[in-house]
């Protein structure tokens, strides 16, 4: 594969995985707009632990994971305390506030960046990212993933069915953190340079915009809103300097014309009946 | 043992005072229903006794624990479950995924919570929910967005998954309000048939003539406080009830049944 083609995948393989951190507290309802600050716990925490202590590149991205998901842990309980927009503001808040972090820590670099040391190539890259999905993949085919659904249409009547509804909130924004680590590590590794300024808010933005432009109630919708983001604008290089108003107005008319993201579970299930309909005639 | 009882129980809205000094018991087997006008305060009361709000005084026993200040996810372990007046379907769920929702408060576990059940063929939680639907005369539905369904459908699939908790005792916030004669029926039988299998009922009504043919006892409720209490016929010809509804609109009093 020619390497314009292998640097578009990495890309992609990347920007699935975080959009899949973003998912799974989308999925119960809430909106992490701090998914960057826990790329970046992730990334520099596998990057500092491979270079200072000389651990295998696999340890560092467990780690980083690790490190992120019990952050995400700490924090969920008093930020699920918040709802709406206000939770939207506590995890904007956060995500400032570790960028800010690592802008101050001299031991990964402070504002300079960072360089990161064992390189994460394409394979590595899209081996791990086919991981991570296949993981939510089946984590969407528990109860688990049922609860989520409940929990973002009804919360109380979850709770009268015996759901620990603030038990699902936190776990779900814990495993986001966590899969938002292992992108940061993979994006530390691959790209070998950190700066706290890849992890600003735009970032957050972004990876919000994937899950809800491509629906948050399936797997499948984060996958095709990242994939939207990521191909599209280098679809529309080749045509100009207006490529940006014209992807901006793209996303303008889908959410017009799917509020609830392309891939709705409706849509899911029609496709789905569509087969058994094939099959069975 | 009453299954259910009320002691002296009161609920304010910051200073509106919604229920007041409200006793009452419920025998396990028994149906009873809860009446009163409109805002007397009979959904409140199903507030109260599955935990949405807390009590502002008074207690509530059910099977004999205090449960005034459980959890309300606790209250369905205990057998406590419950309908809405405004049917609460979860709508980005499946039909059947919805009936599963009932299935939780047996489900188990983290490891139930983590298997995949979706990717195992005839799982005993789709095939039990599926039989439930099939048993009820609803398994057409079970693939459907239950947002598509009918309205007198969802709230038959708005019960069964109630049912399907296998509590000891259903609240039932106006089963048959806004349901055809043929429906309303339909919903006599079924509630007949679970109450035949032990469950203890609880219904609140507006429609007279169905409360009459289906419970044995009448609790009366008017701003919050008990006016009545007895036999469909006991009840009716209490004054205090035919003043409650004297120009109300549902008909107590008047003998619209
Ligand atoms: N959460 C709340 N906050 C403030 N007031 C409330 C709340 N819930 C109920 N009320 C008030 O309590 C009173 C009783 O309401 P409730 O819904 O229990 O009546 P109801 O008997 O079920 O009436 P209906 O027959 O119309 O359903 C009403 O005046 C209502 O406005
Ligand atoms: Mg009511």
């Amino acid at each position: 594969m020619s390497g314009y083609g292998e640097a578009i995948l990495v890309m992609l393989a990347i920007n699935i995985v975080v959009a899949l951190a973003g998912y799974l507290p989308l999925a119960a309802g809430q909106l992490n707009l701090g998914i960057a600050g826990f790329m970046a716990v992730g990334g520099y925490t596998s990057a500092y632990l491979t270079s200072a202590y000389h651990l295998p590149m696999g340890v560092g991205m467990a780690a980083g994971a690790a490190a992120a998901g019990l952050l995400g842990l700490l924090v969920a309980v008093p930020v699920l305390r918040t709802s709406g927009i206000y939770l939207a503001l506590a995890t904007f808040a956060l995500g400032q506030v570790i960028q800010a972090a690592f802008l101050n820590i001299e031991a990964v670099g402070a504002a300079a960046g960072y360089p990161v040391k064992p390189y994460a190539g394409f394979t590595v890259v899209l081996s791990v990212a086919f991981g991570v999905l296949v993981a939510v993949l089946l984590l969407s085919r528990t109860r688990f993933a049922l609860l989520l659904t409940a929990t973002k249409n009804d919360p109380l009547v979850t709770e009268l069915f015996g759901v620990d509804v603030r038990a699902i909130r936190v776990a779900a924004f814990s495993l986001g953190a966590l899969i938002a680590g292992i992108g940061g590590a993979l994006y530390a590794h691959h790209y070998s340079y950190l700066e706290p300024q890849n992890f600003n808010i735009m970032l957050s933005v972004y990876i919000a915009l994937y899950v809800l432009l491509g629906g948050t109630q399936t797997v499948a919708g984060p996958i095709v809103g990242a994939a939207f983001f990521t191909l599209l604008p280098e679809l529309l290089r080749a045509g100009s300097h207006w490529r940006f108003v014209i992807f901006a107005v793209l996303i303008i008319l889908v959410m017009a014309v799917r509020p609830e993201g392309l891939i709705t579970g409706a849509l899911a299930r029609r496709l789905r009946f569509g087969k058994r309909r094939e099959a069975a005639s | 043992m009453s299954l259910l009882a009320l002691d002296d129980v009161g609920k304010n809205f910051g200073g509106l005072v919604v229920v007041k000094n409200l006793s009452f018991t419920v025998e396990a087997g028994q149906r009873v229903a809860l009446i009163g006008p409109n805002g007397a305060g009979k959904s409140t009361v199903f507030n109260l006794i599955t935990g949405v709000y807390p009590l502002t005084s008074g207690r509530v026993l059910f099977d004999g624990v205090d449960i005034t200040h459980l959890p309300m996810r606790r209250r369905i372990g205990l057998g406590v479950a419950r309908s809405f007046q405004n049917i609460r379907l979860m709508g980005h769920l499946s039909v059947v995924e919805n009936i599963m929702l009932g299935q939780q408060p047996k489900a188990g576990g983290l490891a139930a919570l983590l298997t995949p059940y979706r990717l195992m063929p005839r799982h005993r939680w789709i095939e039990e929910a599926r039989a439930a639907l099939d048993e009820a005369g609803l398994g057409a539905y079970a693939d459907l967005s239950v947002d598509s369904l009918p309205y007198g459908v969802r709230k038959r699939v708005d019960l069964l998954r109630a049912v399907v908790a296998n509590p000891k005792m259903l609240l039932l916030d106006e089963p048959a309000a806004g349901l055809n004669e043929r429906e309303t029926e339909d919903l006599h039988d079924a509630l007949m048939a679970i109450a035949a299998k032990g469950v203890t009922l609880v219904v609140v009504e507006h429609d007279m003539h169905f409360v009459d043919r289906l419970c044995e006892r009448v609790v009366v409720i008017n701003f919050g406080e008990k006016i009545a209490e007895g036999t469909m016929a006991e009840v009716r010809a209490s004054p205090l009830v035919r003043e409650a509804y004297l120009g109300g609109d549902a008909t107590v009093g008047a003998g619209h049944a």
